[in-house]
């Protein structure tokens, strides 16, 4: 498979284009985008690009980055899991209410994770074994977890986690603080794993062409199905990130999570068609997005203007990378 | 491959050793409280502006526009020179995040109503570490707090109660009313709001004391109007001699009046059909509602001092007089009815609804 494989997989890491004006705008116009946002915001706010800040919008970024990470193998694999929010929630209502109950914080974080790989496997087979549209498959599961915590906590704020576990996303290590940490390393496993393994150029393979992937021998729904499950492990992980910061956990939580998610991944320049995307470029979106949410905040403007502001980066990125995959089809 | 690999891990690792080391130089230094444990200015973020940064639970509530404006409009007559103001859309993630920003933009101060008074108090503990105060306005914060400025909704509660057992106490004939005689229904609202739990509290408390008082159902209707809708038309289907609805809020008042609407029940007050609703809060539609006699009882909370007392201590912590530290400040509620609408009026004492408005 190797260097055949190689050749389907298009991620920015591989992308070697003539530096033509057209080519540049396609490749790096969010990037310039991105950039020029910063620079308008870092005149008009002095303390936008301070370190406090920039530190402070990496953890507030946190959780949702390491989502983000997981949701970008779904991508790449040319599927979409819309249920992100809804295992956040059902795990993290799931894990607090057991260690409220006493129950030990190791064995409830297995357990978020066993819930993970479930539901991540139940969302593949419905999906890449059933057929169901990925729309509709995952967002089902997600709708069902989601019942699940709502009835299981009459839709209450659940209390009750032990101080350690509170307490842990308020420390720092190293003056960062311990989520910020988190997300790092996940992103960097998430970056070794999907460019630098055998397994991520077979996701690559699979996203671009399923077909050709299936004749090189690999076997796609197998990979398609552990990418869900890869995805639904981050939203474990994130779980537990965002129920050591609100110190509390709740059916309502993270609903629009998913969306934040695959518009960071979408800035980031990872395609909705699959085949296409990397995880550098995701920890960009994700941090462009908060960076623009934290401008904004400073600026004391309205929460819905900045879904309109962040709407319009994405919508952008959609279109970019339409042109882009034109391009590449016509190439 | 494996060139390509270390170099994008060492560019990585670069950047996040040079994160770690900045953020670790740029910490907040040892002994940021003052002596006496109280929040000082932080040096880091004292740029000479006195800024006071508001993060508010949701924007939606009509009394919370008008609180807002207030503020905007008075702030700079306390000595502040500028003001943030935040909406979390009752969203506690995003509340702590702004909380966060709000400390990081240079906020002197920070006003806070929350969206979950437990779920914010880490991030309320780790900013007043910093030296900078929080008051927490109309919600309480699980947490020690520089000043807290809300109704005291328990007594709210209980006035709303004794007013409704007087306007009751007489049948049609003007005897005494028999007990247990006055059927009431109590649309029992979002518990997960201490504002809302106490009122109930004070509720419940004055109702045992009126015998003629029966309440004949509780349904929950959370924050949902449409609940509160069906909860009426489900309540009379039961209950038909239903005489007196209490919601927990103004914004639950209009789903009431439709519903009796509905029923043939909206009728005037001196008819004896005429079915008592009483609530909290004081918007103008529900004060206009009581003078045109749709609707009967309302605790007016005083949001006007929610803005003029909080940018008053704020004043004085700008001039260095922090003698009301840790102070939760209890403001009483004031009934209104169709007797004494129309004078509130006119001596301004409606937020809401102004002597010229």
């Amino acid at each position: 498979m190797g260097k055949d494989t190689a050749k389907l997989a298009r991620g920015p890491l591989s992308l070697k284009k003539e530096l033509t004006f057209q080519s540049v705008m396609l490749n790096y116009g969010l990037y310039i985008a991105m950039l020029a946002t910063f620079a308008t915001f870092a005149i008009i706010n002095d303390k936008f690009l301070s370190l406090n800040n920039v530190v402070n919008v990496f953890e507030q970024a946190a959780y949702y980055l390491v989502c983000a990470v997981g949701i970008t193998f779904v991508l790449v694999s040319g599927n979409n899991d819309m249920s992100v929010g809804s295992q956040i929630a059902f795990s993290s209502v799931i894990a607090t209410i057991f260690l409220a109950q006493g129950g030990s914080i190791p064995l409830s974080m297995g357990m978020m994770l066993v819930f993970a790989l479930v539901i991540g496997l139940c969302n593949g087979l419905f999906v890449v074994i059933i057929g169901l549209p990925p729309f509709i498959g995952t967002i089902a599961t997600g709708y069902v977890v989601r019942g699940i915590a709502a009835n299981m906590t009459k839709q209450e704020t659940q209390y009750g986690l032990p101080a350690a576990y509170t307490q842990f996303a308020w420390n720092k290590t190293l003056g960062l603080s311990n989520l910020t940490w988190i997300a790092i390393a996940i992103t960097l496993l998430g970056l070794y794993i999907l460019h630098f393994t055998s397994f991520g150029r077979k996701v690559f393979a699979c996203g671009g062409n399923a077909k050709a992937a299936e004749v090189m021998g690999i076997n796609v729904k197998r990979v398609k199905i552990a990418c869900y499950m890869i995805s639904a492990l981050s939203a474990a992980i994130a779980a537990m990130m965002l129920m050591s910061r609100l110190g509390a956990a709740r059916s309502g939580t993270a609903e629009t999570l998913h969306t934040e998610c695959v518009a960071a991944a979408v800035i980031g320049g990872t395609s909705l068609k699959g085949g296409q995307g990397s995880v550098l470029g995701t920890l960009l979106g994700v941090f462009f997005i908060a960076m623009i949410r934290n401008g904004l905040n400073s600026q004391g403007v309205n929460a819905y203007w900045q879904l309109v502001f962040t709407g319009g980066i994405t919508l952008l990125g959609a279109i970019l990378d339409s042109y882009k995959s034109r391009a590449n089809a016509a190439v | 491959m494996k060139q390509r690999m270390s170099k994008i891990l060492a560019v990585v690792l670069a950047a996040v050793m040079l994160l770690a080391l900045a953020a670790c130089s740029s910490g907040t230094p040892a002994g940021s409280g003052s002596p006496d444990g109280g929040p000082v200015k932080n040096p880091n973020l004292d740029d000479g502006v006195n800024r006071v940064g508001i993060c508010w639970s949701s924007f939606s509530a009509e009394a919370t526009q008008i609180l807002m404006a207030n503020y905007e409009a008075h702030y700079k007559e306390y000595g502040i020179d500028e003001i943030i103001m935040l909406e979390a859309e009752g969203n506690l993630e995003r509340q702590i995040d702004e909380m966060q920003d709000l400390a990081n933009q240079g906020c002197d101060i920070i006003i806070c109503n929350s969206v979950d008074p437990d779920g914010i108090a880490p991030v309320v503990d780790s900013i007043q570490a910093q030296g900078i105060p929080v008051i927490a306005v109309d919600r309480r914060i699980s947490t020690d707090v520089y000043y807290t400025l809300e109704t005291d909704n328990v007594c709210c509660g209980r006035d709303v109660a004794r007013t409704i057992a007087q306007m009751t106490m007489l049948d049609e004939d003007g005897n005494l009313a028999a007990d247990g005689s006055v059927e009431v229904l109590k649309c029992v609202g979002n518990m997960t709001s201490s504002a809302v739990r106490d009122r109930f509290s004070g509720l419940n408390d004055e109702l045992q004391y009126w015998p003629h008082l029966n309440v004949v159902g509780e349904p929950s209707v959370e924050s949902n109007i449409e609940k509160v809708y069906n909860a009426v038309l489900d309540g009379f289907k039961t209950n038909p001699n239903i005489k007196a609805i209490f919601v927990v809020g103004d914004n639950q008042v209009a789903p009431v009046v439709s519903a009796l609407k509905e029923l043939g029940r909206l009728v005037p007050p001196d008819d004896p059909n005429h079915v008592i609703v009483a609530s909290v809060d004081g918007i103008s539609s529900v004060v206009k509602g009581i003078q045109a006699g749709e609707n009967d009882i309302v605790a007016n909370q005083r949001f006007d001092l929610f803005c003029t007392d909080a940018l008053k201590v704020i004043q004085d912590y700008f001039n260095g007089d922090t003698s009301i530290q840790g102070v939760n400040n209890k403001l009483p509620t004031m009934i209104v009815t169709r007797h004494n609408v129309d004078y509130l009026q006119k001596n301004n004492y409606l937020w809401a609804l102004p002597a010229n408005g």
